[in-house]
């Protein structure tokens, strides 16, 4: 058998567990020897390849078996350990479960909402598109924006728009107000999405005139219809406006929102006027198209329009682009890595912890320790089964770990609804599971590498006369000393970032918005423009409206606003383009009439 | 000490029942093992190192076969080999396995199953 036959043998007999390799590997390796010898005379090269090709199965399947058998070996042992000592087992397991748990579900966060691509077909080529400006950053588009950027398109294969409308369904039982999306034709087949039951938009079915039709959401569809697949037709009224039912998306479709239940066509007629700004963009870059191309052209191509329409003095908006999903979830990125982060160091306090609990324990099982050593196990078997008992405790407290954190994204998802976006997708799925098994082993060989070392390191002879004594005591206690030192100073680095966020936070609830928002109630109302065509009959019925509930018994007052306080008051039209001239609707200071 | 019961083995892998068999009739090592189980077997069966030895391993560990302290051919052949031999225990699991291969033999021969004996 030449060398290198026998040097990739010595590479497979690697593949056994150590004591294996002690006991065996001279005889295996030597019998591998004499059956090369004899396979080469007998067949030749051919049944060299054919020998070679059994002995790395055999190899593999074997040294998988014999660790296997080792593992199950050590669990038993460790389950045994266990049980002589409860306290410290549920202590050590409950301690790794918090610090598992909270990274799992932390981390089935980031995953889902920032890590994840949409769930669209080529969700990387979809971009947001807006306006911007100097002064106003990051504006709506209105329909005349739109129309430009329509016509003069060169750069995208597909486009769109939509605005968020709240609307109210009339006609299916107690009126109410549905959140819906009014969105241009190409709108769904920009983001790629099919219909479950009917069809979605088609070109043209935007344009003046056209029937106005209405795709439901899957849940809507649940709700009017039961699922129903003979819904095409039917008709629903939305802001006392009859829509035609053209079909039902699948549950998975969820934009702009999860809570979006009606996507209605939205007229695209030359408006009167520049205003209102409402709508933002989606495209489709087209397959090998950058970003950064797509942006240049898009302002290089429809700029001059865009310029003479709206501008500020010399200073003209330009089109503010954003891939999709930076766009939807790309705010909240910094937060969710510092709570991350956050949850990782809770996560190594809890690994020191438990450190210090084995290396405790591992010098008041010093006189096992050294029998086990008298009674021939080698070092190397006893540093394996020590790193086994704490993989084993990390596994232990990852399935009650896991458990905390399913507890902790359904409580996430009911408090954070509306404001996490995605949050609907939040799942412990497989890849979640993956990250948990690999932060578990992780653990595990962190807190148990330096309690193992510690009782290998132990002299058979030191141990059996005091079972803790002398040098192990020493370097015992050196080395808790060192974890307490690493966990306080980790400790100091949570508390001052949790102690900066109470701050944070304490400052916001001190800031005074103006108004006591105590004993005051709101109700949001939407009035359908095709009944209430101007301002003065809106304002009339407002007023009615303010009148009756202020004579309530118990009301003292009552008011209408189109927004609510501390935040701007929503105006649809937040510029207005005189004469070429921009200005911003809350500065605007019209000199007095002379 | 008491005797041990043999049922929990039966049923034994085949590979641990070719080992005991090639090791009723003397000691041997590992190798001899192997070219006695190839011969017996018409060359049908040839251990592979790993599934050899990890066999032995649970076998001694079994006490069904132990290790000799004394190699009986010195100086005849490799000082790395090991010698095995078949513990009373061991023979006793061997028997009763061949006995249970002998019954579900008959009684598939009963069924006609197998080819009677001439």
């Amino acid at each position: 058998m030449n060398s290198r036959a026998l040097g990739f043998y010595d590479l497979l007999l690697k593949l056994y567990p150590a004591d294996f390799q002690e006991d065996y590997g001279r005889e295996m390796r030597a019998l591998v020897q004499a059956r090369y010898q004899e396979e080469h005379q007998a067949r030749g090269f051919f049944g060299l390849v054919l020998f070679s090709a059994a002995l790395v199965w055999d190899s593999l399947l074997t040294s998988m078996q014999e660790h296997r058998i080792m593992l199950l070996q050590d669990i038993r042992y460790t389950v045994r350990a266990l049980r002589n000592s409860p306290v410290f087992g549920v202590v050590a397991i409950l301690t790794i479960a918090l610090g598992i748990g909270a990274n799992t579900a932390i981390f089935s966060l980031v995953d889902h909402i920032l890590l994840r691509p949409l769930p669209f077909p080529d969700a990387d080529r979809l971009l947001l598109v807006r306006l911007t400006h100097p002064t106003e950053h990051d504006v709506s588009m209105s329909v005349a924006d739109f129309i430009d950027w329509r016509t003069q398109n060169k750069t995208f294969p597909k486009l769109c728009a939509y605005n968020d409308e709240a609307v109210t369904l009339t006609g299916t039982g107690t009126p109410r107000v549905v959140q819906g999306a009014e969105v241009t034709d190409r709108f769904f087949e920009t983001l790629g999405a099919d219909a479950a039951i009917g069809r979605t938009f088609r070109q043209g079915d935007d344009a003046p005139g056209a029937p106005r039709t209405v795709v439901l959401s899957n849940a809507l569809w649940l709700e009017l219809f039961n699922r129903r697949p003979e819904i095409v037709g039917e008709t629903l009224k939305l802001d006392s406006v009859q829509y035609t039912v053209i079909g039902a998306m699948p549950a998975s479709f969820a934009f702009p929102s999860p809570e979006t239940l009606v996507w209605m066509i939205h007229p695209i007629a030359t408006p009167a006027r520049r205003g209102p700004y409402f709508l933002t963009g989606i495209a489709r870059m087209s397959g090998g198209a950058s970003f950064q191309r797509a942006r240049t052209e898009l302002n290089s191509s429809i700029f001059p329009v865009t310029a003479l329409s709206v501008r500020t003095g010399s200073k003209p908006m330009s089109f503010y682009v954003q891939p999709l999903q930076e766009a939807l979830v790309g705010h909240l990125r910094e937060s969710l890595f510092i709570l991350l982060g956050a949850v990782a160091l809770v996560l190594l306090i809890a690994c020191v912890n438990v450190g210090n609990l084995l290396l405790s324990r591992s010098e008041a099982r010093g006189r096992e320790i050294a029998l086990r050593i008298a009674l021939g196990i080698s070092t190397s078997r006893l540093f394996r089964q020590l790193l086994t008992e704490s993989v084993f405790l990390a596994s232990t407290g990852a399935v009650v770990g896991v458990g905390l954190a399913y507890a902790a994204i359904i409580w996430c998802k009911t408090v954070a609804k509306g404001y996490l976006p995605r949050l609907d997708t939040v799942s412990l799925d497989g890849r979640v599971l993956v990250f948990t098994a690999a932060v578990t082993l992780l653990a595990g060989i962190l807190f148990g590498l330096a309690p193992a070392l510690q009782a290998v390191r132990l002299r058979m002879e030191d141990a059996l006369r005091s079972g803790r004594r002398a040098h192990g005591d020493r370097s015992g206690k050196r080395l808790r000393w060192v974890l307490i030192f690493g966990e306080v100073t980790l400790a100091w680095v949570l508390a001052i970032g949790a102690g900066l966020l109470v701050r944070s936070l304490l400052r916001l609830t001190s800031v005074r918005p103006g108004v006591r928002s105590d004993q005051l109630f709101t109700v949001e109302l939407a009035l359908p423009e095709t009944r209430y065509k101007d301002a003065g009959s809106a304002y009339r019925f407002f007023g009615k409206v303010v009148d009756e509930i202020g004579h309530v018994p118990g009301v003292e007052s009552a008011s209408a606003s189109s927004g609510l306080p501390p935040d701007q008051n929503f105006l649809a039209t937040s510029m207005f383009s005189i004469r070429s001239r921009y200005i911003r609707a809350n500065r605007c200071r019209l000199p007095p009439c002379s | 000490m008491p005797d041990r019961d043999v049922s929990g083995f039966l049923g034994l892998p085949a590979t641990a029942f070719h080992i005991l068999v090639s090791l009723a009739d003397g000691d041997r090592h590992g190798y001899a093992i192997m070219r006695e189980v190839a011969e017996r077997t018409g060359g049908k069966l040839k251990l592979n190192a790993g599934t050899l030895y990890t066999t032995i391993k649970r076998l001694l560990s079994n006490g069904l076969i132990a290790e000799l302290g004394e190699r009986p051919d010195v100086g005849k052949d490799d000082e790395r080999r090991r010698y095995y031999c078949l513990t009373p225990f061991g023979r006793k699991v061997v028997r009763a396995e061949a006995a249970r291969l002998e019954d579900l033999l008959s009684m598939a021969r009963k069924a006609g199953l197998v080819p009677k004996r001439a």
